[in-house]
């Protein structure tokens, strides 16, 4: 007899928090209790846990602070002591990829696993993406010709992932990839990105034609966003602009680390809800790519997602969500 | 032992308890330029003394032992790393100025390599590890390799590169964490160490070695891996002490 599929059991998501804690207790309190203490927990974020208010006081107050990661002993309050807790760094894929491997620990081991993100809005992370001029001026437009960047958000996430037979959302495909191209920049012709595509297709065991609709990575800035489309239409050609798809940045900020888990619950959601999220009107009409962007909110009855993410130094993570009928 | 298909390791000059013929912190990964052909927007032309100090150790397992199976394409290749505090510095380095004085003092040549990720993705650029690629952090030693043995069994790769770096300079964290070991006689050993394991590695053949400590100094999240070496040649690798 078959295992029951891998599933999304459980999920809470908080926008801009007044700060991390106050985000992590807000998902926490939203999550029903779990069915058995996790086997392990996946933590997610861009830096080392450690933001930059927390640098300026620790430099300030050395060596009267003990250095301790908060969202590691946040996490072990929430599901216990004994839990092992693992940081998952691979810039703005960590979310997905802390999921990710929240999946194959429980193909692996049984039980359940968390996944965990979180990310601030400080200083450090501002000034560094601004340094690199990836910050949109206005509001974020992926995928337009006049697209400039993103814009930075903050955000906590939690989902609790299992086997279940019954569960509304299923997990079946996960993958990641490295371009090796470049520290920031991403490969000019989505090379990694298509890679990661085929293998997250290979995993859930689907055919590219078989995928009903797409969350793109949507970044906005002018290099990922055309690697983006490159990667797509090696995969799916003259089908492309056909294929349902949507983006979340625009509405939701890029929340770094923490985009590949929030923008995957809020993905599921809507599988689970037969809606498709529209785009804003103008910026249909200044699409530089071909893609199956709609104005309007769609009904439709789609089986599954595929969710796209990358991040600095060409890293490339994909998941694919199954709605059970 | 099973699925350990070779090692590397790296450390600084003068690293007292390591060595007493120091190799492989070598110049060309300080002035490391991406591979020619490929077109950055600008150069990374110095690579931090962490990355270096990760770069040189995976130098010594790909390049000097020829540890890569040729019959492993790069997109089968993984890696994951685990860098503990040794980004903290240059966290630091680049908040510094735009603490004191505003967004414009970032740098951007500093921010990329201010996580623990720019280990992996640059040692993915260099090595040409096309598959996942990631870091890891965890507060016991088996994380990595639970990453790398998930990685391996999920499908993801047909090998992976596991490997740690410890590395200590003037901030607190690493002075307070010398000094804790230093009140039990263990001088801090900066190094780089990275193995190579196939699916045929078994986490639970990971075991502790209560004399490394002695034997090499606080090695950080690189003592499961010297513990690994260890297993495979009882007497280390021909340096130890």
């Amino acid at each position: 007899m078959n295992a029951p599929p891998i599933a999304l059991l459980d999920a809470a998501y908080c926008l801009r928090p007044a700060d991390s804690d106050a985000g992590w207790r807000r998902c926490r309190a939203a999550l029903r209790p779990l069915p058995q203490p996790p086997g392990h927990v996946y933590s997610a974020s861009i830096l080392n846990g450690m933001t930059a208010r927390q640098a300026v006081l620790r430099e300030a107050e050395a060596p009267t602070v003990v250095p301790t990661d908060d969202a590691v002993a946040t996490l072990r309050r929430f599901f216990g002591p004994a839990v092992p807790v693992t940081q998952v760094h691979s810039a703005c894929t960590s979310g997905a990829v802390a999921l990710g491997l929240a999946a194959l620990t429980v193909r692996a081991q049984g039980g359940v696993a968390i996944a965990a993100a979180h990310e601030e809005r400080s200083l450090f992370n501002t000034s560094g993406f601004a340094a690199l001029q990836t910050l949109s001026r206005g509001r974020p437009r992926p995928f337009t010709r006049g697209r400039d960047g993103f814009r930075l958000a903050a955000g906590v996430g939690l989902a609790v992932v299992g086997r279940s037979a019954d569960a509304a959302v299923t997990l079946t495909g996960f993958a990641m990839t490295n371009d090796a191209h470049h520290p920031t920049g991403p490969h000019r012709e989505g090379d990694g990105l298509r890679r990661c595509i085929e293998a997250c297709l290979a995993d859930a065991g689907l055919e590219p034609g078989e995928v009903a609709c797409l969350k793109f990575n949507a970044v906005g800035t002018p290099y990922s966003d055309a690697a983006e489309y490159k990667a797509l239409r090696a995969v799916w050609g003259a089908q492309l602009p056909r294929l349902p798809g949507y983006a979340l940045k625009p509405a939701l900020g890029h929340l770094q680390g923490a985009s590949g888990l929030v923008e995957t619950v809020v993905a599921a959601r809507y599988l689970q809800r037969g809606l498709v999220p529209p785009v804003a009107r103008a910026d249909l009409d200044d699409l530089e790519f071909g893609l199956g962007l709609a104005a309007v909110p769609r009904r439709l009855d789609y089986a599954n997602v595929l969710l796209l993410f990358s991040g600095f130094g060409g890293q490339n993570a994909c998941l694919l969500l199954e709605r059970r009928v | 032992m099973r699925g350990v298909l070779g090692f590397g390791y790296a450390h600084p000059l003068g690293a007292e308890c390591l060595t007493a013929a120091p190799r492989r912190f070598t110049a060309p990964h300080l002035a490391w330029v991406p591979a020619a052909g490929r077109e950055p927007p600008w150069k990374v032309r110095v690579v931090p003394p962490p990355t270096a100090l990760w770069l040189s150790a995976l130098d010594d397992l790909i390049r000097v032992r020829g540890a890569l199976p040729a019959d492993c394409p790069p997109e089968r290749r993984g890696l994951c790393v685990d860098a503990g505090e040794a980004y903290l510095g240059l966290q630091h380095a680049f908040f510094r100025p735009v603490a004191s004085g505003g967004p414009r003092e970032a740098s951007p040549l500093l921010f990329p390599h201010t996580s623990d990720a720019s280990a992996a993705s640059l040692a993915a650029i260099e090595f040409n590890l096309r598959g996942p690629a990631l870091a890891v952090r965890g507060d016991h030693g088996r994380t990595l390799v639970h990453t790398a043995g998930l990685l391996l069994r999920g499908g993801l790769a047909d090998v992976v590169l596991a490997g740690a770096v410890h590395y200590s300079d003037s901030l607190w964290e690493s002075r307070a964490r010398a000094e804790r070991f230093a009140a039990r006689g263990v001088p801090s050993a900066d190094c780089a160490v990275a193995v190579l394991l196939n699916r045929d590695f078994e986490e639970h053949d990971l075991v502790d070695d209560p004399d490394l400590d002695l034997a090499l100094g606080d090695t950080g999240p690189c003592r499961p891996l010297w513990a690994l070496i260890r297993r495979i040649r009882p007497a280390g690798p021909p340096h130890f002490k």
